[in-house]
C-alpha cells in the first residue's frame, strides 16, 4: 500500500529517444529529466516548441514507454493498470471517438479507466456539467467545435477522479467562458489535493496554477523553481490585474508609476471582461 | 457493458459509417436484380435450376464478399495509424493492456464483418430463390496422384467415406492425347467391404466431373479408377475425391458461406492490423490483399489455410451444390493466424507513440 508520503511523480534521469530513418538512428527527445512532485503539488512545464514538453507528459501518462531512467507514478509503474487508472491525461490534440455522442464517449472512457458501470453514467454527466457541456451530451463529438472538444478533453481527463492530472496545452482553443471553466476546475482540483502537471505556452496558466516550474530546452531541464524565480526578467516586466481602472484614473496611475521610475507599456481588458460579456449575451 | 465490450462495440460501429451503409445497400440492391448467368448458359439445356441458383449465390457472394472483406481490411490496416494519430492517448492510458486493446480491435472488426455478411446472406438466398441445393459437400479425401496413361491403366486406393456420404465426385482432366484421340472412357468403381460395388463409366474430355452414387451404409471401401480402351491420358485433378450428402439446405448453404467468408475476412483484417503495427497503412492493406489473393489463387492449398475454404465453397455453389461448414482444420488455422498476428501487435512497443 502506498503511504501518504508517496510522491505523485518520482522521475530520475528520464530519457526518451525515437529511432527513425533508413539507418534507424536514435534521436534523443528527452535527455535525463528529474522530477519530484509531492501529492497535491502543481508543476508547470514551459519551453519552446520541440523542447520535449508533450513527450514528457506522454511518458508520465504511460502513453509512451521511456527509453531510459526511472519513473514511479503514485508509487508504482505504468505496467500496473491500477496506476494508469489513477492518472488523468489531456493530450495536446487528441482524437476522441467522433462517432459517439459526448455522454456515450465519456462512459466508454470512464469504463476504460476502471469506473464501474453503475457509476460511469453519473460521473460522465457530472463532469460534462462541470465543463459546461451538459446541453451537448447527446451531440456526436464529430459535430463539436475545437473549443468544445477541448472542454470534452478536460472532462475525459477528470471523469475517473484521477489523483494525478496531466494537462498538455489545456487552454489552447478555449474561449473566455472555457477559460473560466478551466480555472474553476483547477480550483476544485486544488481543493481535492489532486497533483497537477501543466505544459503550456500561456504564462498565465502556469503562474496562476503552479507552484513549481521546469523550463525545458532541447530535452534538458534548463531551469526549475518557483515561477517568480524562474521567470524573473532583467527588465522587471510584469502583468498586473487592476480592478476599477477607468479613464480618469489612468493618467494618475501613469504618473504614480513614473514617480517610481516605472513605465506602463500596454493596457488591455482582462479576460474576465470578455467572460462577463459572453455571460450577458447568453442570458 | 464492461470496457472491452464497449470498445468492441465502438470498433464495430465505426466500421459502418452512414455513407458506407448506403453504398453497401445500393450494391446489394443492384446484386439482387443483376443476371448471374450469361445468355449462353441460360440457353444451354444442361443448366439446371440448381446450378442457376448456385451461380446467383456465387456471384452475389463474390461481389458483396469482396466489398466487405476488402473494405474492412483497409479499415483494419489504418487502425494503428489512427492510434498514433491521437486515439492512443486515451486508449493507452486505461486499464487495458496493448494486447487487450488489439484484441478488442480485432473482435470489433470481426463483429463488423458479421454485420456486413448477414445482409449478404439474406440477399444471396433471396436471389437464389431460397432453392435448396440437392447435394451438400461433406469432405475431401486426398487419394494421391492418379495418372491413367495407357489403355487398361488402373489405380486402386482404399478410402473411408464419411458418415452420411451418398455421392462421390472426382474431376479428371485430359493431360495428353495419349494413345488414341482427345477423349477417353473412365470407369470408376467403389467396392465396399460388404455389399455390391457401385460402378460407373463416363467419357472424359478436357475437364469432366465423374459422379458416383454410393451404396447405402458403406464406409470403408476400395476405390478404383480405370481407363477403358484407347484414348487420352487422364489425371485426377487436385489429387482428391469429394464426398456429398443428399440433404442440402438453402439456409445451411448461406450459413456455410457466411462462416467461410467470416473466417477469411477476420484473418485478412487481423493480418492488416498486425502489419499496420510495424509498417505503413498502405503496406498493411497490401499484405491483407496478398493474403486473400494467395488463398484464392493457390492451387491445391491445404484447407486449414484461411480463405481456401471460401474459394472451395463458392466453387461448390457454382456447381449447384451446397458448401460444407468449415472444418476443424480451418478453425485451427484461423486461430493460429489470430494468435500470431495479435502477438505481433502486442509486442510493438510504440503502438501509441504520436506520429505527425
Amino acid at each position: 500500500m502506498p503511504s501518504h508520503t508517496t510522491l505523485a511523480i518520482e522521475a530520475r534521469g528520464l530519457r526518451q529517444a525515437y529511432r527513425a530513418g533508413w539507418l534507424w538512428r536514435p534521436r534523443e527527445v528527452l535527455r535525463g529529466i528529474d522530477i519530484r512532485l509531492a501529492p497535491g503539488a502543481r508543476l508547470g512545464l514551459v519551453g519552446p516548441n520541440g523542447s520535449g514538453k508533450s513527450t514528457l507528459l506522454r511518458l508520465l501518462a504511460g502513453v509512451e514507454r521511456k527509453s531510459g531512467g526511472e519513473l514511479l507514478i503514485l508509487g508504482g509503474t505504468h505496467a500496473d493498470p491500477r496506476i494508469r487508472c489513477r492518472v488523468g491525461f489531456l493530450p495536446e490534440d487528441s482524437t476522441f471517438p467522433r462517432e459517439l455522442r459526448a455522454l456515450e464517449a465519456l462512459r466508454l472512457l470512464a469504463a476504460l479507466r476502471g469506473v464501474g458501470r453503475s457509476q460511469a453514467a453519473d460521473r460522465a454527466r457530472e463532469v460534462l456539467r462541470a465543463v459546461g457541456l451538459e446541453a451537448s451530451e447527446r451531440t456526436a463529438l464529430g459535430r463539436f467545435s475545437r473549443g468544445m472538444l477541448r472542454r470534452f478533453g478536460l472532462a475525459q481527463a477528470l471523469v475517473h477522479g484521477p489523483e494525478l492530472l496531466l494537462l498538455d496545452e489545456p487552454t489552447a482553443g478555449l474561449d473566455a467562458l472555457g477559460l473560466g471553466v478551466f480555472d474553476e476546475l483547477l480550483a476544485r482540483c486544488r481543493e481535492q489535493r489532486t497533483s497537477l502537471v501543466i505544459a503550456s505556452h500561456m504564462l498565465s496558466d502556469l503562474t496562476a496554477h503552479c507552484e513549481q516550474l521546469i523550463v525545458l530546452h532541447d530535452g534538458h531541464a534548463a531551469a526549475s523553481g518557483a515561477p517568480a524565480q524562474v521567470l524573473d526578467d532583467e527588465r522587471g516586466l510584469a502583468l498586473l490585474e487592476v480592478e476599477g481602472l477607468r479613464e480618469p484614473a489612468i493618467p494618475a496611475l501613469e504618473r504614480a508609476l513614473q514617480a517610481q521610475q516605472l513605465r506602463l507599456l500596454s493596457r488591455s481588458p482582462a479576460p474576465e471582461a470578455l467572460r462577463a460579456l459572453y455571460r450577458r449575451l447568453s442570458r | 457493458m464492461s470496457p472491452p465490450w464497449l470498445l468492441i462495440a465502438w470498433n464495430a460501429r465505426r466500421c459502418w459509417p452512414p455513407a458506407a451503409c448506403a453504398l453497401y445497400a445500393a450494391v446489394l440492391a443492384t446484386a439482387l436484380v443483376l443476371p448471374w448467368t450469361s445468355e449462353v448458359e441460360r440457353s444451354a439445356p444442361a443448366l439446371s435450376a440448381d446450378v442457376e441458383a448456385g451461380l446467383a449465390r456465387q456471384g452475389i457472394w463474390v461481389l458483396g464478399g469482396a466489398l466487405v472483406l476488402i473494405g474492412l481490411a483497409a479499415r483494419s490496416a489504418s487502425s494503428v495509424h489512427r492510434w498514433r494519430q491521437g486515439e492512443g492517448a486515451w486508449l493507452g492510458g486505461g486499464r487495458l493492456s496493448r494486447g487487450g486493446v488489439a484484441l478488442a480491435q480485432s473482435l470489433g472488426l470481426a463483429l463488423a464483418l458479421a454485420m456486413g455478411l448477414l445482409p449478404l446472406a439474406l440477399v444471396g438466398e433471396a436471389r437464389a430463390g431460397a432453392r435448396s441445393p440437392p447435394l451438400r459437400w461433406l469432405a475431401d479425401t486426398d487419394v494421391g496422384p492418379i495418372v491413367l496413361f495407357q489403355a487398361g491403366a488402373r489405380s486402386v486406393v482404399p478410402v473411408e467415406a464419411p458418415p452420411k456420404a451418398a455421392f462421390l465426385e472426382a474431376r479428371f482432366v485430359v493431360a495428353a492425347p495419349g494413345d488414341g484421340g482427345p477423349t477417353a472412357i473412365l470407369r470408376a468403381s467403389f467396392a465396399p467391404e460388404q455389399g455390391a460395388p457401385a460402378v460407373r463409366e463416363q467419357p472424359i474430355s478436357t475437364s469432366t466431373r465423374l459422379r458416383l452414387d454410393l451404396p447405402e451404409g458403406a464406409v470403408r471401401a476400395s476405390l478404383s479408377f480405370e481407363r477403358v480402351g484407347p484414348g487420352a491420358a487422364l489425371v485426377l485433378e487436385g489429387r482428391r475425391v469429394s464426398w456429398f450428402a443428399r440433404e442440402g439446405s438453402a439456409w445451411e448453404s448461406a450459413a456455410c458461406l457466411a462462416l467461410h467468408a467470416w473466417l477469411a475476412g477476420s484473418v485478412a483484417a487481423t493480418i492488416a492490423l498486425a502489419v499496420g503495427a510495424w509498417a505503413s497503412p498502405g503496406t498493411a492493406f497490401l499484405a491483407a490483399l496478398a493474403a486473400l489473393a494467395g488463398a484464392w489463387l493457390a492451387a491445391d492449398a491445404p484447407g486449414w489455410i484461411p480463405g481456401v475454404g471460401l474459394r472451395d465453397a463458392l466453387a461448390w455453389c457454382a456447381d449447384g451444390h451446397g458448401p460444407g461448414f468449415p472444418t476443424l482444420g480451418a478453425w485451427l488455422g484461423w486461430l493460429g493466424v489470430q494468435v500470431a498476428a495479435l502477438s505481433a501487435v502486442a509486442v510493438q512497443r510504440d503502438l501509441w507513440r504520436r506520429t505527425a
